[in-house]
């Protein structure tokens, strides 16, 4: 496919183009110069209300937003419940939400980076990623956001949790969300305490307050290149290049990981010599 | 490649226990479900489906406005050069107005009495017949 650039894409002609991406056609991923805004945070923090406020206000603004929703697939059937979409409350001619299931990956699906591009070279001024809901370790969509925004809520821990590692080392700037709660103050002290190098946001996203003040600040953001982003990237990198080996992995082997994944459940073998005798599968290839 | 597949609920209608059985079972069969929440219009309805590239579109109604709010839906699709999108129909919907909303296109009407599996097996047979 040599899809590049085209601003006069309908919805319906982006819409399908997605589509093949998600089912594996191989496409570069074209020239785009809109930011791409990645969000994170645990399930339930507000990552969806928000986004919807964000692009309600981006939208008024009138800047043209793509959203890209990602859930996760069900291991056990394939399917999945993309529910993200029940918090926007507004369509739009200048919006474009998609919803997308991880199939397989982690935080973010395979598939993510290319269509953010896609939307980006189709006319969006601004890509925001929804990552699954995630936890102190899914840092990857730093590595492909211009801009990463880590959304927590009150009562996401106390002052040793803000010393952990991983996302809340990495993530641009920090949202403070369901911000009219109990013991929101006390929380919000803490963070600035704890962070005083970072951006921090206090909102009800609910109620889109603080969300213009958000939205332009997301507006104004310049790209930072430090060894955060690199960190990011090393982590992003990693984590695709184990998805490409793993499938590769399968594709000659699945029988014998199939079985082995049986035997492990039916406890007839210990999950490190399932892993022993995949490598030995492994190297007679 | 997974199914996707839209439940949606159009008009004044609140009660959607039944629609998230009916996401979870499809779920369960190894669709993607994009659920839309209570109370879209036909407008929002359309326009979600395609930005989601849907195969099949799925709208519930139980308040009894099947006939002025499914024929919207089916308008607002064709407006947006997405009439493929197949639509199949439930709720409180009387046996007349099913062979009348039949009539219009939408390809199957699941009334009171219906079973979860009918839905899922009705769905799964769309998609044998997509992939020929």
């Amino acid at each position: 496919m040599d899809e590049s650039n085209n601003t006069s894409r309908s919805k319906r002609e982006i819409a399908k183009l997605i589509t093949q991406i998600e089912n594996g056609a191989e496409l570069t991923p074209p020239h785009s110069e809109a930011t791409v805004v990645g969000v994170t945070g645990a399930p339930g923090s507000g990552k969806s209300t928000l986004i919807s406020a964000m692009a309600r206000a981006l939208v008024d603004k009138g800047k043209k937003i793509g959203v890209i929703a990602v859930d996760p697939s069900s291991p056990i059937s394939g399917g999945a419940v993309l529910g993200d979409r029940i918090r926007l409350n507004f369509t739009h001619e200048n919006l474009f939400f998609r919803s997308i299931a991880t199939r397989g990956m982690r935080s973010i699906s395979k598939s993510a980076y290319t269509i953010a591009k896609v939307l980006g070279a189709s006319g969006y001024d601004m890509i925001i990623i929804e990552t699954v809901g995630g936890g102190q370790e899914d840092y990857e969509i730093c590595a492909i956001s211009d801009l990463s925004l880590l959304v927590l809520c009150p009562e996401s821990g106390d002052s040793i949790q803000m010393l952990k590692s991983g996302i809340i080392e990495l993530a641009d700037a920090i949202v403070l969300n369901k911000s009219d709660m109990e013991g929101s103050e006390i929380f919000y002290t803490m963070l600035k305490n704890s962070f005083p190098e970072k951006h921090i946001f206090r909102t009800v996203a609910l109620y889109s307050k603080g969300v213009d003040e958000l939205t332009s600040f997301m507006l104004s953001w310049k790209s930072v290149e430090d060894h955060r982003k690199e960190a990011a990237i090393r982590s992003f990198l990693a984590m695709m290049l184990k998805e490409e080996l793993f499938s590769g992995f399968l594709k000659e082997n699945r029988d014998v990981f199939e079985e082995n994944v049986r035997a492990v459940a039916k406890r007839e073998k210990e999950i490190y010599e399932a892993i022993e005798d995949l490598m030995r599968a492994k190297h007679k290839l | 490649m997974s199914l996707r597949v839209m439940i949606a609920k159009p008009g004044l209608d609140g009660h959607d226990r039944g629609a998230k059985v009916l996401a979870r079972a499809l779920r369960d069969a190894g669709m993607e479900v994009i659920y839309t929440g209570i109370r879209r219009t036909p407008s929002e309805i359309a326009e979600a489906a395609v930005e989601e590239d849907v195969d099949v579109l799925g709208l519930n109604c139980l308040s009894g406005a099947h006939m002025s709010l499914f024929p919207k839906v089916i308008e607002e699709l064709k407006a947006r050069g997405a009439d493929d999108i197949i639509i199949i129909a439930s709720g409180i919907i009387p046996e007349e107005d099913s062979e009348k909303l039949k009539a219009l296109g939408i390809r199957e009407v699941f009334g009171p009495g219906s079973s979860v599996k009918e839905i899922v097996d009705f769905i799964k047979s769309l998609d044998k017949s997509r992939n020929g």
